[in-house]
């Protein structure tokens, strides 16, 4: 039997079948769209890499979840367990600043601009700084010296917070870059560096520049004082030393030349200054000449700061590919590697946290949210803990 | 003994006549497949497109003053600058195809059922005009690498994140000048280029200028798919990257920006103000298709607009016809008033 339709109802579906088959495509635009900002979009999404500190048998972090942890047990013998995560429910925002003990409080500067003050036994929240309101992002760890928090922000500017009254112990020292530096305080002078390629020296009491000494390069690692010079790297690849009174490039001392920026704070060790460059070596600098000791090669990137137990430095490393690896060398024997881990046939991702030490462990903050503790003078794995959310 | 030897013959047309140009464009497609394949893809892309262009970005800033805004927008305009020859290809290609808009329009009223015919008429229509309908298509493909590229170096030279910064280090040349750069100043105007745009101004001209390039580049066409597929893009594209605006850093908006504007000065230039200015026309339903099951009832006629196919006669070719009726109209008036006067 032939059935009939007519024309116009034919029509009418084909114009139909039409739409739909445009909707179709703009959905394909629209997923196509999605898939490119996800390939070509932000290819280092924001995560944090706050490096662990050990203090009173306990290890505090800034997870890459955006809390703040607190673990307990922290020995040799794998007991360990979460004490406290804050906040509990909720997070915070991404946290790069390494905490900072003080007593009994614990301060973390967080990316999302604000400091927070935390009490240490059971990690609830004292006061933040700015109560309110949010200053720029917090890249660098706050200092805490003679009841007065030091830090810098995004936003270009050195605060200095009296922790009593939790007011400005003086007007923001502004400077013309953003400060991801973590400030130094020693002798009455906080030393700062900037991104508009200087170091700053500012008194404590008044909060005005005493000097300042220009590098080549945004200055974004932590400044390291021996022997009245204040030793930090720059992002123009040099490491230099400057006379902490004067302000002027240390005589005697050439800075020292890299094949890639200094990120994270020297280590002193017997005379030498230690500093790890994005270059993937580890260089030992002679304190006064700035001439090379000894190099050893980790092969990735280090941006952290190194941990020093005893004769031995340990690195962590970013090879790339979300691949890294810790490296342990022997400052009395010419930086000659002293073990290495993960051993070949096992990997663990990458590392862009300074590491941590109680003196006998080194913890690792890995960028999938895990605490490696490695005994320091073998280099045996001794356990690992998520901090939330981690493969 | 005799051995009989035969020839393996090939048919003919089945290997087609590479033109120099052709094989000059497969070799360089090989040999970019080996290349990219032997220092692995994404090592490639680093190493050929996106490094240089990061790199230059960077010595364009520190060469204008270390503003980040300028430096983003020179690179654009060098950037279009070296792809003018293939641009203006795609575009004059683009043109010539909406040239032929009537004609198809015609073939497709008169062979829509049918849809061997209806390509074949329009392979033909392409033959004859010396218009390849791919023209538009290989220009796009070859700068297409070259915008990501682009786009992904103004990304990562913001490095507005730490993470993005440190894995900037790995990126640069070992040139203090270059180093001793970043991260970049990141104020322009009333901007901060490393982030969004809080007063919406970017995304409101990312958005107006989109719109006005989509509108101008659209090829009219009469096929009601096409069109109402041409609809959506002029609206859906513009919203898109509007609100991509809003949550990307605003350094990307400034490249969208005078990337569009540039894309509608040289619009403008090739096939003016395109459809801006005027209403597209009005859509036409290919005709019936002879299926059976559509068959009318004996004794039952289509009238009026079902009977011409439910077609609007107002069109492009509509126009052109009258247009030919009046020209032969007014050499017949010419002529007959020639013969008058010899009389």
């Amino acid at each position: 039997m032939i059935r009939y339709v007519s024309l116009k109802a034919l029509r009418t579906r084909r114009l139909n079948a039409m739409k739909f088959k445009s909707v179709s495509a703009l959905l394909v635009v629209i997923c196509s769209c999605v898939l490119l900002t996800g390939c070509f979009g932000t290819s280092a999404a924001p995560k944090g890499w706050s490096g662990p500190v050990a203090f009173n048998g306990s290890l505090y972090v800034g997870a890459m979840s955006g809390k703040v942890v607190a673990l307990d047990d922290i020995g040799a013998d794998g007991n360990h367990y979460i004490r406290w995560t804050y906040p509990d429910e909720t997070v915070i925002s991404y946290i790069y600043s390494d905490p900072v003990i003080d007593g009994e409080n614990i301060y973390v500067g967080c990316y999302n601009g604000k400091v927070y003050v935390l009490e240490a036994n059971h990690g609830y929240r004292l006061w933040t700084y700015p109560s309110e309101d949010y200053v720029g992002a917090i890249v660098g760890s706050p200092a805490v010296v003679d009841g007065t928090l030091y830090f810098g922000s995004s936003d270009k500017k050195l605060y200095a917070i009296n922790t009593t009254t939790r007011q400005q112990a003086w007007e923001p020292f502004e400077t013309e870059g953003k400060i991801w530096s973590t400030p130094v305080v020693y002798n009455g002078t906080v030393y700062v560096g900037s991104f508009d390629h200087k170091m700053y020296a500012i008194d404590t009491e008044s909060g005005t520049k005493l000097w300042e000494f220009s590098s080549g390069g945004a200055i974004a690692g932590t400044p390291m004082i021996y022997n009245d010079t204040i030793y930090f790297g720059s992002l123009d690849q040099k490491f230099y030393a400057v006379d902490i009174a004067t302000g002027a490039l240390r005589e005697g001392f050439t800075p020292f030349k890299a094949d890639n920026w200094f990120w994270g704070k020297a280590v002193a060790y017997n005379g030498n200054i230690i500093a790890a460059s994005l270059d993937g070596k580890l260089y030992a600098l002679d304190a006064e000449s700035g001439s090379v000791v000894w190099e050893a090669d980790a092969g990735g990137m280090i941006r952290g700061t190194p941990a020093l137990v005893n004769n031995l430095i340990i690195v962590g490393t970013d090879e790339g590919s979300s691949r890294g690896k810790v490296y342990c060398f022997d400052a009395d024997n010419n930086g000659q590697l002293v073990w290495e881990y993960p051993p070949a046939d096992e990997t663990m991702y990458s590392i862009q946290a300074s590491i941590g030490s109680n003196g006998s462990v080194v913890y690792v903050h890995t960028t999938n949210q895990k605490i490696y503790a490695i005994d320091a003078e073998n280099g045996i794995y001794l356990w690992t803990t998520s901090t939330g959310g981690g493969e | 003994m005799t051995t009989e030897r035969t020839k393996l013959q090939l048919p003919k047309g089945m290997f087609p006549k590479l033109g120099k140009k052709n094989i000059i464009l497969l070799i360089l497609v090989a040999a970019l497949i080996v290349v990219s394949l032997t220092v692995g893809i994404m090592d490639f892309w680093n190493i050929v497109l996106l490094q240089p262009m990061l790199n230059f970005l960077i010595v364009l800033s520190n060469v204008f003053f270390h503003n980040f805004g300028i430096a983003i927008i020179v690179l654009v305009i060098i950037i279009r600058l070296l792809m003018l020859p293939v641009s203006l290809k795609q575009l004059r290609s683009t043109k010539a195809m909406s040239s032929l808009q009537p004609k198809l329009q015609e073939i497709q009223k008169k062979y829509g059922g049918d849809k061997v015919k209806l390509q074949q008429e329009m392979a033909k229509v392409y033959k004859e005009s010396g218009i390849n309908p791919m023209g538009c298509l290989w220009p796009m493909l070859i700068q297409f690498p070259i915008w990501i590229a682009l786009y992904q170096s103004v990304l990562k030279a913001l490095a507005a994140t730490p993470e993005e910064l440190m894995s900037l280090s790995d990126r640069l040349y070992s040139s203090s000048y270059i180093i001793g750069s970043v991260p970049l100043n990141e104020n322009f105007l009333w901007l901060n280029l490393g982030q969004p745009d809080k007063y919406y101004v970017m995304a409101v001209l990312v958005a107006a200028s989109m719109w006005i390039l989509q509108k101008m580049s659209t090829v009219p066409t009469s096929d009601p798919k096409q069109q109402s597929m041409n609809n959506m893009l002029t609206w859906m594209m513009p919203l898109m990257f509007g609100f991509f605006t809003i949550s990307f850093p605003s350094g990307l908006a400034v490249f969208w920006l005078v990337s569009n504007i540039i894309g509608i000065i040289m619009q403008y230039f090739i096939t003016g103000w395109g459809t801006l200015f005027k209403k597209a026309p009005k859509a036409v339903a290919p005709a019936a298709p002879n299926i059976p099951g559509t068959e009318l009832p004996k004794g039952e006629n289509l009238k009026g607009k079902e009977a011409s196919g439910g077609v609007n006669q107002e069109g492009p070719a509509d126009g052109q016809s009258r247009e030919k009726r009046k020209d032969r109209r007014r050499s017949y008036r010419a002529g007959a008033r020639r013969a008058r006067r010899k009389s």
